[in-house]
């Protein structure tokens, strides 16, 4: 038996809403269907219901914001990335030319060994500031290397003696500051 | 009426590149659609405008991830504002109210219920603002429970139980809707 409370309702979806089943039609076992039904009718009537306009001032204020926000993040990232990029540049490749042509750099890298020979000397000297300094000492060698390799290319008799004796010393110089281990030892035979 | 603008692959490239003309079309086609969502949830102009503007600085700023057709672009903007509703929804400020709200009873008077024809808005109108967003969600804007319960950071079940108990509660008001109404017109 159906209670008031229902009869009144599916009059209610009756007059306002499609596809439900009449009072006449339903019995005790249509009381799911009935429910399905209701929940449907709802449904299409909540979609139904009025969209609502925003003001157009809004849009004023999301544009300031979006401008504020691309001023703030999205160009930096980029600029981030090319500052660190000339920076590995600089000290890759343009830092060890700008020491090589000049007589200069047989007094740096005496300088250079000197102080090692002191690190070397001094128990207390750091790991990290050894490595960083066989790295720096293996990057003069390199650049001796490569000016060597271009005067032989234009005369193959030539001999920079200053160039080599200055690599000797700084090989020197790396036997005193060598880390021992597998990887330094293979590097040194190398050279 | 307004002729609903269609957005192309076009556009959503010039967005990208922060063109300000298809932002603003952008911002033309979806702004009803994120507006009536939030409406619908908070019953409020003010935080119906707050999650507008943040929904679309939140589309224009992280547009360039998007990787859909221009045709998925809706969808993604609803879910970038249901996020923001739902997130704001949580908010203690908000969820103290909602807690109110719930062990009060009615959000609206009975009496400005009978001065109102839309029954169905007015019976909105009296549900909390957690089981009003499960009912607009699901109902309306068709997520499932699963979707719902993520995003509300709770579970599926919570989604589901939430659901049978405010169309449970729809019923009633509206019953109770529709009695009075008879009554008041029995009575002139």
């Amino acid at each position: 038996m159906m209670s008031k409370s229902i009869d009144n309702y599916l009059k209610y979806l009756d007059d306002n809403l499609v596809d439900v089943k009449t009072i006449q039609e339903i019995n005790e076992s249509d009381i799911h269907l009935l429910e399905i039904n209701r929940i449907k009718s709802l449904r299409k009537s909540l979609k139904n219901l009025p969209k609502f306009q925003p003001d157009d001032s809004n849009w004023d204020l999301i544009q300031q914001s979006i401008q504020n926000e691309s001023i703030k993040s999205p160009s930096w990232p980029p600029l981030k990335r090319l500052l660190a990029l000339s920076l590995i540049v600089f000290v890759c490749f343009i830092q060890p030319f700008n020491f090589i042509p000049d007589t200069g750099i047989i007094q740096s890298n005496n300088l250079m060994a000197s102080s090692v020979d002191q690190i070397g000397d001094v128990s207390t000297a750091s790991n990290m500031y050894a490595l960083l300094t066989q790295e720096l000492i293996y990057r003069e060698i390199a650049a001796i290397d490569m000016l060597l390799n271009l005067d032989s290319q234009d005369d193959p008799f030539s001999q920079n003696k200053d160039l080599i004796i200055q690599r000797d010393s700084l090989i020197d110089a790396l036997l005193h500051v060598s880390l021992i281990n597998d990887a330094s030892s293979l590097r040194l035979i190398q050279l | 009426m307004r002729e609903k603008l269609k957005i192309t692959d076009e556009d959503i490239k010039a967005a990208k590149q922060m063109c300000p003309t298809s932002q603003k079309k952008i911002y033309d086609a979806y702004r009803v659609m994120v507006y009536s969502i939030a409406k619908r949830i908070f019953l409020n102009t003010g935080y119906a405008e707050d999650i507008l503007q943040e929904t679309f600085i939140d589309v224009f700023t992280k547009l360039s991830t998007f990787e859909g057709k221009h045709y998925q672009l809706g969808a993604w903007i609803k879910r970038i504002a249901t996020n923001r509703a739902l997130m704001m929804l949580r908010t203690p400020w908000i969820a103290r109210k909602s807690d109110v709200e719930i062990e009060e009873g009615p959000y609206l008077s009975f009496e400005h219920q009978l001065h109102n024809n839309d029954e169905l808005e007015f019976a909105l109108e009296t549900l909390n603002p957690v089981s009003r967003s499960v009912l607009w969600l699901h109902d309306v804007e068709g997520y499932t429970h699963a979707e719902i319960g993520k995003m509300m950071k709770k579970t599926e079940s919570f989604s589901k139980s939430q659901l049978a108990r405010t169309h449970k509660k729809l019923k009633e008001l509206l019953e109770t809707n529709q009695t009075i109404n008879n009554d008041v017109k029995e009575y002139r």
